[in-house]
């Protein structure tokens, strides 16, 4: 079995893109704030609000085993072409009922919202529809396929007034909160450089006994539906890179290979770029399969310090011509590799749980959730009822996808690719 | 025990952090590049049920679970509803020798261990009055949990490696490997079908003093076993002073008259889950369980006079 020919979408795509804009024409930003078009209901906080997932393999039900925790939220309906995804989803979410064909699962009317988690080159079609349809829209990251196609989920949400958060959760980390908070007031000075990796040792292929499904299980290794490692794992870092420096990337070089695995796959097995900001900032971005030494993390480097991010721990170290902080010596400290590095407490930092005063309580002593993505989730269906703008919008998602596919046109081309700021404008 | 089967063949051998202790998985497959996919995908599940049952992340499943299953009804993943279903039945099946809501009594421990002290005597009967699993509803209908006592907290330690090394030989035969060993450290092991030349696996217990001499050695085939106790288990920076096995029933650490206590039987996840069982349970205890459990086998150390005794039980 293979997927769909992506080029048919792309079509399909620019086809309904007319639809939409004349549909929103006739019927104006009919669907504002927390009016849902599908339902014409008004959602308030007590209000159930009804979910469905299209994509049901790892991701989809990563997402789907912390969603449906969230008080309030009914999961009606699950979407997969494959069998055994399709079940797994509705071992999860129990009282859904299950569709192969996401156009069907579309047409119910008392579907809210949807989650979205399939191949890349889906992403953009289905977030369309689902919006086109009336339902409020999560997309897994990378936001699309091109960068054409992700400014069109923009547009569209736009048009149709309902919510649309990507993916990147990240931005929902605590501790990486906390980082953004003291690098806005100056704790590194002035950055000038930024260092990322996400580096393993594994061939990124999952076992596929039968080659006919080969491409559908193990569609990350071609063109056709991704944009290989720079699109499923670069883009969450340059989203926290031009997050964390607020300015996305003017230019980059890179290179990259099949080097390791040559086993078939058509996406680069490592990459190596060095992406530029319009502040003078250079961002320096490896990610291999061949050695996990290095791990994933952010370094981001200033004049007066670096942090360095992973997810679980933030490390702050000062550069020796640095002024002392007024809680340094009340600080937790650590020594890495013969440095000292003070560590970042993100409990000092308000959680978005409790800055929307959810109500419920927790026992002394009992750890309160700091999973990012059950965070953006909460956020996402937060959004939904309130017409809020959630921390990670199509706005802020399509930086680091137009940075992620330059990445890869500068890598294929071996040049010095610019990226002109009206790339970046909807 | 001893992972080093005396018939050792040529086979993939990887071996990964999870969960605290080493995985091992030994795949004895033609096509070696699909063994390593295959292994790749059994430790990526291992990996992604580490951070569902770790009770010290604040970001894992169970870790919300202890937050909020008191508050409201939460519905957690078909894994942590199967793994936690299972505890409970193990729970009733022990009369409650197996309890996974030892969690506020390992906590306490800790905290005292790292003083150095012992908790006092009036936090040790609050804890004992919220532990037990009659306070943990499960719905099946729904996949949902509900903490019926404030301040019970779930602890998997005692059957979440068993659990992994069960998802991960699950995950090997789906993909048509018929042959193999998972293991997670020196807890449990899993054979899956015969060796290569068609003889079991076997596995050695080892001498709890002299780590490269075995007390006995086991033959598995589509069978786990899993051991408890024992001085290699121990972990000395944090449990020197204390056995690290909690007995439920009194949240205190374990007084027995066992050196280790090993579980025989075709789920590596009630392996773990039994072979803590039968080392708080003691040699009458495993004897009954296993009376009535025609599938279980164990096998006990004892020390008596300054010698290893070994007592095996049913089978």
């Amino acid at each position: 079995m293979s997927l769909d020919n992506p080029k048919r979408h792309t079509k399909d795509v620019t086809r309904r893109e007319f639809l939409v804009g004349s549909a929103a024409a006739l019927t104006g930003l009919a669907s504002i704030g927390v009016f849902t078009e599908a339902t014409g209901k008004t959602l308030s906080k007590e209000d159930v609000i009804n979910a469905a997932i299209i994509g049901t393999g790892n991701q989809g039900c990563f997402l789907l085993e912390r969603a449906v925790k969230i008080p309030n939220v009914r999961f009606v309906a699950c979407c997969d072409i494959q069998e055994s995804n399709l079940a797994r989803g509705l071992s999860i979410a129990k009282e859904a009922k299950g569709y192969k064909d996401y156009y069907q699962l579309l047409e119910r009317k008392d579907i809210d919202a949807v989650l979205i988690a399939t191949p890349l080159h889906l992403h953009a079609r289905m977030t369309v529809d689902a919006l086109r349809a009336g339902k409020h829209v999560f997309c897994e990251k990378m936001m699309a396929y091109s960068i054409d196609e992700a400014k069109h989920m923009i547009r569209v949400a736009r048009q149709t007034g309902l919510t649309l958060q990507i993916g990147h959760q990240r931005r929902y980390d605590p501790d990486y909160q906390h980082a953004y908070k003291l690098i806005s007031d100056g704790i590194l000075g002035r950055i000038t450089h930024v260092r990322a990796h996400w580096n393993r040792n594994a061939s990124w292929r999952r076992p596929c006994p039968d080659p006919k499904l080969d491409e559908l299980i193990n569609w990350r290794l071609y063109r056709r539906y991704s944009q290989g490692l720079m699109a499923e794992l670069g883009s969450h870092q340059i989203d926290i890179v031009n997050w964390m420096l607020q300015e996305t990337p003017s230019a980059v070089v890179g290179v990259g290979g099949i080097d390791y695995w040559k086993d078939g796959r058509e996406v680069y097995d490592n990459v190596q770029c060095i992406f530029e900001y319009p502040s003078g900032v250079k961002f320096q971005y490896q990610s291999i399969t061949s050695n996990q030494y290095d791990g994933c993390y952010e370094q981001i480097m200033g004049d007066k310090g670096t942090i360095v991010l992973q997810i679980g721990k933030a490390l702050l170290f000062r550069e020796p011509k640095s002024e002392q902080l007024a809680w340094q010596d009340m600080a937790h400290k650590e020594k890495v590799q013969g440095k000292e590095a003070i560590v970042l407490d993100a409990s000092k930092t308000p959680r978005i749980q409790e800055q929307r005063g959810e109500g419920e309580r927790v026992s002394p002593g009992q750890a309160r959730t700091r999973d990012a993505v059950v965070l953006e989730l909460e956020d996402f269906f937060r959004c939904v009822r309130e017409g809020a703008q959630p921390l990670s919008t199509g706005k802020t998602a399509l930086g680091a996808c137009v940075a992620a596919i330059k990445a890869n046109e500068a890598m294929d081309r071996m040049e010095r690719v610019t990226i002109p700021s009206e790339v970046y404008k909807v | 025990m001893d992972m080093r089967p005396a018939n050792y063949c040529d086979a993939l051998d990887m071996t990964r952090e999870f969960m605290a202790c080493k995985f091992r998985i030994i795949l004895a497959n033609a096509n070696e590049y699909y063994a390593r996919q295959v292994a790749e995908a059994a430790f990526e599940e291992i990996s992604r049920l580490e951070k569902k049952f770790n009770c010290f992340d604040p970001t894992s499943e169970l870790s919300y679970v202890n937050a909020w299953a008191h508050v409201r009804e939460v519905i957690v993943s078909p894994e942590l509803f199967e793994i936690l279903q299972l505890a409970k039945a193990l729970f009733e099946e022990t009369g409650g020798i197996f309890d996974v809501t030892v969690g506020a009594a390992v906590n306490l421990w800790r905290s005292a261990e790292k003083l150095r002290s012992v908790p006092d005597a009036r936090a040790i009967r609050e804890t004992v009055a919220r532990t037990s699993s009659h306070f943990l509803e499960l719905d099946s209908a729904r996949n949902s949990v509900r903490i019926i006592r404030e301040g019970l907290l779930i602890n998997l330690g005692a059957i979440g490696k068993g659990y992994a090394v069960r998802r991960a030989a699950q995950i090997i035969a789906e993909y048509g490997i018929s042959c193999g060993l998972v293991s997670s450290g020196d807890s449990t092991v899993y054979a899956l079908g015969p060796q290569p030349d068609g003889r079991p696996w076997q596995i050695g217990i080892r001498h709890p003093q002299q780590a490269d001499d075995r007390l006995a050695v086991v033959e598995l085939q589509e069978r786990a076993l899993s051991t408890s106790g024992g001085p290699r288990q121990r972990d000395t920076s944090v449990y020197e002073l204390y056995d690290h096995i909690i007995d439920p029933s009194k949240c205190e650490p374990a007084r027995t008259e066992l050196v280790s206590a090993s579980a025989l039987t075709s789920d590596p996840a009630i392996a773990d889950a039994l072979s803590t069982a039968f080392y708080l349970g003691g040699k009458a205890f495993t004897s009954r369980y296993c009376l009535s459990h025609e599938e279980v086998e164990a096998i006990l150390v004892e020390e008596q006079a300054g010698e290893y005794k070994l007592c095996h039980v049913g089978g």
